[in-house]
Order: structure tokens, then sequence, then C-alpha cells
């Protein structure tokens, strides 16, 4: 009896199974891949962001979510034991946890490591039980914190396929950093991605590409050091420095100070003018420092010689506004290297209105100003820069613009029009990636494209000569063995309705070693109060970090050079 | 002596028997595939751990074929005794795993008391009734002998653990039914047990009541109670005439299928080897079953009968449930597949009492050539 029980149990089972799995075997295969495909994705691996020597400054690590759900969970108090050691949680806290049957599923540690994860696998493996779920997320680190902050960008940390990224590389890079997020059907086996079967309905993720910068950690380093240590000794506001190639246009270190740490943290809650990047998205008018494009211009289209001299009366009328210089006093007879080397606002408006406006204002532009530098970065701004014809300006403005008043420009449009003179005349276009790559091989290499020769050669010659002589004498520049060129900058800032009395901005761009160049460094200090000079504040800064760039470079000494060439 | 002993010895019986457990080892094997945890020692793996198990529980039933079981039937009261202990035991040092507390911690293996239970209470369930099997026909004793699975059954239920006091009410109604009681007895029963149902289903704890609603309608919530089920079927239904391949069924691989190394095996086997799987595994099932019951008419006396027929009941009756369960044609119970599911408790008992079985047979020749 027993027997024909069994018997007819079994093919009652079979005539089931007949049932389901030939009759209805298509219908049920479908249904399985619509549960399989479910959308369950799995996130692809952002790209790694590297300077120039592969240090890594971000990069995607795994943490995981290790979350139950209460529901199937019939001794809160036991598996709570035996998870509390293991995710470092309160026993107590942990019970409540389980027990809250009112939530589908109850989130116990958001960022566990590895290690722990494998545990609770271990955990839920042993005891077969749906209770436990582990889901693996991507974190972005950071390792260097605020390091370059402004160029990295950040991105915003969630538990989703895709990060959203803004400013610096990590926006302006995104599409190459994101990879492919792949998919598949199994929510369970987070931990082992490399899982292979006879299915096609996997897509598994391509990992984004890395991107390797041109900045120099270590040069990044000192940068934003001497940076934070003028600020704080010259009681500023805030400051930028940039460090450059001029020969090429790769930006070695750019720096603003206060930067921010892009790591996600509860406390990111700071303002969002923050996250712009000073050295690219923000105009100032550069003052003094201007004159270096001004005498370019000048020697270029022969309205001077090195060698030539004007009369100064301590003013001059342009368009009816009249314009002193900076200590009101008349120089006599002035030669072009004083000019420079008192930066003499009168010497600077001569030179523009001998050029006229059509002139002056096609330097301006040639040497990259009133448009984007074209950088590989977010938000550049193109500066404010009134030409005649354009409505809005004056005849006054071809003679403020000479020395850097009523136009805005970015520290990187400066940058790059000084970085133009060191360069033979070359206007260098700036870029920030170098390369970049996928799994280790270089996928694409940039290459700087040869840039506008803005000024002849032999002037550009002329002028650093010019802007080496003007400079000695200074103390505060001086390091023994190596010719500096550059140009002090004391800026006034503009308020509504004229020029705030107390504030300025305190530059000083400069290039060395004068005769071979291999650096531009523009020192950009905001409202210091100590002393409101270029020449006092941002000088010692570009020196200090000249002074280490020819060490850690290794350049050698003008006349060890001048003697092997 | 020893040779004529392996010449009566079910080799049909013990054939059937290895080739269901390694049906078992090759889907544990299959289901656990993409779960390893790195770095995890080999021996700590289900697939060994089911391997040694195997091995451990053959020699025990070839112990247990070459010893008298009548040493059973001395020692039937000791048995017993242990086996309610065990069962009590569980409550003061067992190991609590997720809402149950099924297990005693034996240091490098976890007992499952309730699982050699099923096993040993049949052959003292089948001594009782052989000394007892005029008394039976009387009412009193007919209940005493409820009373006797009953006690067990409770502590079970309490753990709690209804698919396996179930497993064991069904082998007390066959043995019973054996031992010869009144159909009338158990008519009163069922009667009885009809009335008291509504009380019966208050006592179910949440999630077994949960379990019935779900089998009457998967749907019902097919991310809780109702996904295994549903996921159960898909993956059957997937594997067609001739299955996806073995280690290749994507609901296994996926692990879409939860627990499918222990109570949902078969799925494994039904999307991986098909139809064609389901079929001899249950043909190789029936051989088991059929050669046990071939032993129960077999036997000399109504102690090893009545063991035998209580083997094939277990067998049959966990069979049964555990591949409708599967196929969604009985609620979920948690009953494993005998031989073929994961588990050391389960499959040892199951071979010791399979080594009981091949003594009766042993013994019954013995006899008949003496």
């Amino acid at each position: 009896m027993l027997w024909v029980a069994t018997v007819v149990g079994v093919l009652i089972l079979t005539g089931r199974l007949f049932y389901w799995q030939v009759l209805r075997h298509g219908d049920l295969q479908e249904i399985g891949r619509t549960w399989q495909l479910g959308d369950v994705p799995i996130p692809a691996l952002r790209g790694t962001i590297m300077d120039h020597h592969g240090f890594v400054l971000a990069m995607d690590e795994y943490e995981f979510e290790v979350y139950a759900t209460p529901r199937d969970i019939r001794d809160p108090e036991g598996l709570a034991a035996v998870l509390a050691p293991v995710l470092g949680i309160e026993q107590s806290t942990l019970t409540s946890l389980l027990s809250r049957t009112d939530q589908p599923s109850v989130s116990l540690a958001w960022n566990a490591p590895l290690e722990v994860a494998r545990q609770v696998e271990g955990i839920r493996d042993r005891d077969n039980t749906a209770a436990l779920g582990i889901s693996a997320a991507r974190k972005r680190v950071y390792p260097e914190k605020q390091l370059a902050s402004h160029v990295m960008g950040f991105v915003t940390y969630d538990h989703e396929v895709d990060y959203d990224a803004f400013y610096g590389i990590e926006e302006s890079y995104n599409s190459e950093l994101r990879g492919q997020p792949g998919s598949w059907g199994g929510s369970e086996d987070t931990l082992d991605l490399s899982i292979s079967i006879g299915s096609s309905r996997i897509t598994l993720p391509r990992d984004g590409q890395d991107i390797v910068l041109t900045l120099d950690r270590t040069i990044q380093h000192l940068t934003e050091d001497e940076l934070k240590k003028t600020i704080d000794e010259y009681g500023a506001e805030r400051g930028t420095i940039i460090v450059m190639d001029p020969r090429s246009g790769a930006i070695l270190a750019m720096a603003s100070y206060p930067g921010y740490d892009p790591n996600p943290t509860l406390e990111h809650r700071i303002s969002e003018d923050q996250f712009f990047n000073p050295a690219v998205s923000e105009a100032f008018e550069p003052g003094s420092v201007f004159k270096v494009v001004t005498m370019a211009a000048a020697l270029d289209a022969g309205v001077v010689g090195r060698y030539t001299t004007y009369y100064d009366q301590g003013q001059i009328f342009v368009g009816g506004h009249l314009i002193y210089n900076w200590d009101r006093k008349a120089y006599g007879t002035t030669s072009m290297t004083d000019l420079l080397k008192y930066s003499l606002n009168v010497g600077a408006a001569t030179l523009s209105t001998n050029l006229g406006s059509e002139r002056f204002y096609d330097y301006v532009k040639r040497f990259g100003f009133g448009q984007p530098t074209g950088i590989d970065l977010p938000y550049e701004s193109k500066g404010l820069m009134r030409v005649p014809g354009d409505g809005s300006w004056r005849e006054g403005d071809l003679g403020t613009n000479a020395f850097g008043q009523g136009i805005a420009v970015t520290p990187l449009q400066m940058i790059a029009a000084v970085a133009a003179v060191a360069n033979d005349g070359v206007l260098p276009k700036p870029y920030v990636v170098q390369r970049i790559e996928q799994d280790g091989q270089t996928i694409e290499e940039y290459d700087p494209p040869p840039g506008q020769q803005v000024i002849s050669p032999w002037v550009a010659e002329e002028l650093t000569e010019m802007l080496v002589e003007a400079l000695s004498g200074k103390e505060n520049l001086e390091i023994a063995g190596y010719a500096i060129a550059g140009k002090t900058g004391t800026a006034q800032i503009p308020v509504a309705g004229g020029y705030h009395p107390v504030d300025t901005v305190a530059c000083f761009v400069g290039y060395a070693p004068a005769r071979d160049p291999q650096f531009v460094i523009l020192v950009k200090i905001d409202k210091p109060t100590k002393s409101p000079w270029g020449s006092v504040v941002a000088v010692p800064a570009f020196r200090r970090l000249a002074n280490q760039l020819f060490v850690y470079l290794g350049i050698p000494p003008d006349d060890f050079r001048v003697a092997s060439t | 002596m020893r040779g004529r002993v392996w010449h009566h010895f079910d080799f049909v019986l013990f054939g059937a028997t290895l080739a269901l457990i390694a049906v078992g080892i090759a889907l544990i094997y299959s289901a656990t595939l993409a779960s390893g945890i790195h770095g995890q020692d080999w021996w700590n793996t289900f697939l060994a751990r089911q391997v040694i198990y195997a091995i451990v529980g053959i020699a025990l039933m070839l112990l247990v074929a070459l010893t008298d079981y009548s040493i059973f039937a001395n020692v039937n009261h000791l048995i017993y005794a242990l086996t309610i202990l065990s069962l009590i035991l569980v409550y003061g040092v067992g190991r609590v795993s997720f809402g149950a507390q099924r297990w005693i911690d034996l240091g490098i293996f976890p007992l499952q008391p309730s699982e050699l239970a099923k096993v040993l209470l049949i052959i003292v369930l089948a001594k009782f009734l052989a000394d007892r099997q005029e008394d039976l026909k009387r009412l009193p004793y007919f209940l005493l002998s409820l009373l006797y699975v009953a006690i067990p059954m409770v502590f079970i239920y309490i753990q709690p653990d209804l698919g396996t006091a179930i497993v064991l009410g069904v082998s007390w109604f066959t043995m019973v039914l054996m031992a010869g009681v009144r159909l009338r007895h158990l008519a009163i029963m069922a009667l009885a047990g009809l009335i008291a149902s509504p009380l019966l289903w208050y006592s179910l704890q949440g999630y077994m009541r949960e379990r019935i609603f779900v089998f009457f309608d998967p749907q019902r919530d097919p991310l809780g109670a109702g996904y295994n089920i549903n996921q159960a079927r898909i993956a059957v239904g997937s594997g067609g005439f001739l299955g996806q391949g073995f280690a290749r069924g994507s609901q296994v691989q996926l692990h879409f299928l939860r627990v499918r190394h222990t109570d949902y095996i078969f799925s494994v086997l039904g999307e991986e080897l098909g139809f064609v799987g389901v079929v001899l595994l249950m043909l190789l099932f029936l051989v088991v079953i059929w050669r046990i019951l071939r032993v129960a008419e077999m036997a000399r006396d109504t102690f090893g009968q009545l063991i035998a027929c209580g083997i094939a009941t277990v067998v049959a009756f966990q069979a049964i449930a555990n591949i409708g369960m599967n196929i969604g044609l009985l609620p979920a119970s948690g009953v494993p597949l005998p031989f073929v599911s994961y588990g050391g408790s389960a499959l040892i008992a199951l071979l010791i009492g399979e080594g009981v079985v091949q003594n009766i047979i042993i013994r019954h020749k013995r006899l008949e050539f003496q």
C-alpha cells in the first residue's frame, strides 16, 4: 500500500514536472530572464587620476553595505550576538535594528571593508539565511585630501551606478573616467563579480579610463605650502599660484587657497563658490603685471626700442582722463627698462597711446585676453575686456588698460601671456591632462599644438633682458646663480563706483632661468593686510618656490649652462 | 560466515543510495560554485563537508549492517530517552541560527538532533509497536503509541521545525497501520484532528501560516515568502527537457535560488539537467524505496518489518514533500531531499537507518540458511 502511494505520488510529480518543464518551459524561461535582467547593475570602477609620475590623486575603492531583512529573522538576539563582533556594533543596538519588522530592510553597516563583508557572507552561507544581504558600492577616495582640490573637482557619493561629477578634471573628463556599467540579474552574488556562466545575459562593466595629469604632486605640495605660508604671513584673504612650463603650456601646479577636501564627508557643507577654480574661473584686474603685455606690443610694433626713452611728466591725459604714477611723481627722461623697473603708469599709457587703440587691442587679443585659453578644465572665464566699437569702451580705457586697470583677466590668461614672452614669443595653450590610459596602456597622449607667434622671438628675448634688468637689485628676489625675469603688480580692487581704498591684489609673474625658461610662476595674493605691494607680498613666495624648483627639477645655474652650450 | 553476510547484502539498494549521494554532491558543487569565500579552507566548503559526511555515514551504515539489529531492541528505552534529551538539549546549548534552535554544536560538526531523531524514533517505535501488536487493537494502547511519538514531535515542532514533525507523524501513521491497528481508531483520530484543526492553525507559527497562504497564492508576496517558490519554479521550468547543462543554470549560478544546496537542490537539478534528469532521480528514489519495502516483506519479525516500513516512509515522504515543494505542488515545509540535500545529520541518520535495513535483510537470509 505504501508502495502504491509512493508510485502514485511520483507519477503526480512527474506529470507536474512534465507540465512545467516541457509544456510551460518557454514561458518560465522568459519569466526567469525578466527576473534576472531585473536591472541589477554592476558598477564600473571610475578611472584613477594620477599626477605626472603616477601618484594617485583620486581613485575608486570598494566598500560594502550590509543589510538585513528583519521579517526573515526569527531570532534577532541570536543573530545580533553573532554579528556584533563582526560589524563592531553594540549588540543591543543591533538587536533593536534587527527587530524592526516594520521595515522591509535595515542597513547595518554602510562602509564595511571587504574583510567584514566576507565574514558576513560566511555567516549567511553557514546559516542558510536570506535575512542578510551585502551589496558592493564604490567610494571615491582622494588620498591627498585638499591637494589640488580645485583641479580635481569631486563626485557626489551615493550607492547608485553612476557618480555625478562636479568641477575640475572629474567633470571635464567625466565621460572618460566613468566607464560603462554592466548589468546582470544576481543581486545575491555581490562579492564575486568574476562569475562566468554559459549565458550571454551578463554585461560586464567596462572600467573607466585613467588620467595622468601634467601636475607634479611634489611641486603642487610646495606650491600650496608657499601659498598658505604667504597668506598667513601677510594676513591675506585668499590667493592663487600657478606653475607652468612655458614651452608646452603644461600646468605643473595650480593652487588656490582656500581649497576643500573632495573626499565625501558629512561635513561637505561649504558654499558653492568655493568649488570654482579661481585660477581659471575668476577674473581680476591684473594691474602692473599687464605692463609686460603693453611693453611687448610696443616693442614688437616698433613704436619703441629697448633703449628708447620718454619724458615722464608724472601725469598724462588719455581721453580726458588724467593718469598718474603710483607715487604721483614725475620721473623725467626715463628708459624703457626703468619704466618697467619703477612700474610707471604714465609710461605704460604713453606706449598704448603711441600704439593707438587698434594695434594695442590687437596685441592684447593675440596674447589671449578676452577669450578662454582652452585649458581642459571646466568653467573657464574669458575675462572682461572692453574694446573699441563695443559701446562700453571709452577713450580713457586705452590709457588705463596699458597698466592693467579696467580690464579683467584670469590668472591663467595672465600667466599664459607672460609665458609667451618666455617661450620666444609663442603663446602656449595651457593644459592639465598629459595622457589617458586604459589598463596601463596609453590610449591618448596629449601633444601640445604649436602655439601662435604673438611677438617676434628677438623682441621676446629683448623684453626678457629688460625684465631681468628691471628686477636686478631687488634683494628679496635674488637667487644666486639664476637670472629671473618678471613683473610685480599691485592692483586696486574695483568696487561699485571706483576702487577700494585699501584692498589690493598683490601679484608677481616671473620665469626662470630667464634665458632658458623652465617654468613660469604666477603668484596672486588677495587683500593682504600687512602690506599692499606685490613686490613685498608676492615676490618672496616666488623666490622661495623658484629656489625649490631649481633643486627639484635639477636646473643648472646660468653660468654652468652657458658654459656647457 | 562473513562472506555470506556480503552475499546477502542488498547491493541494489546500496548502489542506488550511492548514486543518490553522488548526484547530491555534484549538485552541491554546482550550487555553491560561485559562492566560494576566498581564503576559506578547502575542507570547510559545503562540497568537502558533504563528502566527509557521506564517508562517515557509509562507514556507520556498514557498521550497523553488521551489528545484530536486535540490540537496538534491547536498548530502545535508552535510545528513546537520549533522543528526547538531545531535543531538550537543543534549547540549553543549541546554536541559535536565524530564528530556529535546531543545532547542537559539536565543534567540528553541528548536530541537528531532530534529523537523527527521525531514524532513531522509527527504530524505538517499531520495537514499541512490535511488543504490543495485540494490545494495539485497543484504543488506550493506540493512544499510547500516539503519545509515544507525540512527545518528540512537540519538541521538534516548537523548535520550530514543522516539516520534521510531520515526517514523524506520517511515519507513525504508516507504522501503526502496518502493525494492524483498527481503522476505526484511525478514523476517530482523523475526525478529532479535523475538529482540532482550527486550534492547530492558531498554534502555527506566523511563518508557517504564511507559507501555506503563499502556497495557495505564490504571487501574494513575490519578494518575500513567495520568493523561493517562484524562483524554484522558474528554475525548474527554465530547465526544459534536457536542462541548461551542469553548473550552467542561470537561476542557480546567479543565486536567484536561495538555500539552493539544501531545500531547493531539486530545482538545481531541474534547471541544469532538465526533465530527463529529474525523472532519472525519481527512478533512483523508486529503486531505493522498492528495495526497502522488499525488506519489509521479507523480514523475519514484526520489529524488522516495521523498521523497514518506517524508513521507507521517511525516504518516500521526504522525497515527495521536497520535490512537491520545489515545483509548487506542496507547501514549503523545509524538508530536505533524502541523500541529496546538503546536511550531515540528515545524511548520516538516513545511512544509519539504511544500515539497519541492510542488517534486517542479512539476518533474514542468515535465518533461512542456518
